[in-house]
């Protein structure tokens, strides 16, 4: 049996096959995996925030996305993976109520799948598979021999990307 | 019921710079005390049914660990969420879960199916106004104690993933620090649900100063 690993708010963590990540109930908030398909080192970061002004040194790294990706790659790196192999996948970023009239700007979800996406641009790691927004909650697992993000939802289906 | 199994009331993260004292956390108390019996009273007018408070809590929550705080993230809840503006700006949500909702539905709108809810309009549209009138009358009576202005947003329903409400609720607003949770529980014959005030990040100290604390 390979073990799964519970991935918490805020949190990253890199992983070797056969063991598997796992995330359950994201909203807003976005599950970022990376993997190294030679290797099958695996990792997965819990996104909260695209970004913040001040980040003070006691807030865990992966709470934003523009310190927890350089701080997952870094990690994948220690376990052995190549930079030049890595591959991205997200899913999360949901906007789980809808107000009349709230203004896009208040879209926390979209605005962190943005920003992931931005910051995966400038590292060069192609995201090759994302499946973001709706209103509706998420359960992920990501199975680090194959490279295969599960996706599980209460009345949305399931899917694997 | 939706369980809550967070960290005790009135721990503190070390991290975190507000320090309640047991007089402030009191005071906290019996005013969500009052403030959910109006609810209560509203409830049970409602539904012609008996309804039973249990004694609030107040806690500190660190924000890694608000997903937990209804047990288990993936189950299945009912959630109704007002935004509060004004001198005490805050969150307000009223958490059912998901065979209760189901129940209080049947009450109010007969003709609901007894399957799918988050399908069923005239079954949300109920239970968003439940829980629209119970965080109403909560509010109402928080206002008249405290002599603060507040205003409230229209309601807003989810039929979700706990863990994933309650990070769109944290994440709402775009800040985020840890968080006063100021809890009561609603039990009875068909009712059951969890009513949480959570002001703003460094808001508590408008709400305690107009208790004079």
């Amino acid at each position: 049996m390979s073990a799964i690993i519970n991935v918490g708010m805020a949190e990253i963590k890199v992983v070797l096959a056969p063991q598997r990540l796992v995330t359950t109930g994201l909203g807003s908030c976005i599950g970022l995996c990376l993997y190294d398909p030679v290797t099958k080192v695996g990792g997965m970061a819990h996104i909260v925030l695209p970004t913040v002004t001040n980040i003070s040194a006691t807030e865990p790294g992966g709470k934003y996305a523009v310190t927890a990706i350089p701080l997952l790659l870094e990690n994948m790196l220690k376990f052995g993976a190549s930079k030049y192999r890595l591959i991205a996948k997200m899913a999360g970023g949901a906007e789980m109520f809808s107000f009349p009239g709230q203004m896009p700007i208040l879209k926390i979800g979209e605005r962190n799948a943005q920003a992931v996406k931005e910051i995966l641009g400038g590292v060069s790691i192609p995201l090759i598979a994302s499946e973001t927004g709706g209103n509706f909650g998420r359960t992920i697992q990501f199975n680090t021999e194959t490279g295969e993000l599960s996706i599980r939802t209460i009345n949305h289906g399931e899917r694997t990307i | 019921m939706v369980p809550f199994h967070g960290p005790q009331a009135g721990r503190f993260d070390v991290n975190n710079n507000i320090k309640l004292s047991t007089e402030q956390l009191d005071a906290l108390q019996e005013l969500t005390n009052i403030g959910a019996s109006h609810a209560a009273t509203a409830l049970s007018q409602l539904l012609n049914t008996r309804v039973i408070l249990n004694v609030p809590t107040v806690r500190m929550v660190p924000f890694q660990e608000v997903s937990v705080l209804v047990g288990d993230p993936s189950s299945l809840i009912v959630a109704v969420y007002l935004k509060v503006f004004g001198d005490s700006p805050g969150k307000a949500l009223f958490l059912f879960d998901h065979a209760h909702a189901q129940a209080i539905a049947s009450l109010l709108v007969p003709t609901s199916s007894s399957g799918e809810l988050y399908q069923d309009e005239m079954a949300l549209s109920a239970l968003k106004e439940t829980g629209n009138i119970l965080l109403g009358s909560f509010l109402d009576a928080l206002v008249k104690m405290t002599k603060l202005k507040l205003n409230f947003s229209v309601p807003a329903i989810a039929v979700d993933m706990a863990g994933a409400i309650l990070d769109a609720v944290m994440l709402d607003g775009d800040y985020l620090e840890d968080w006063v949770f100021v809890e009561t529980k609603f039990t009875g014959n068909q009712v059951r649900g969890t009513l949480a005030f959570l002001p703003d990040n460094g808001t508590l100290k408008n709400l305690l100063g107009a208790l004079g604390l």
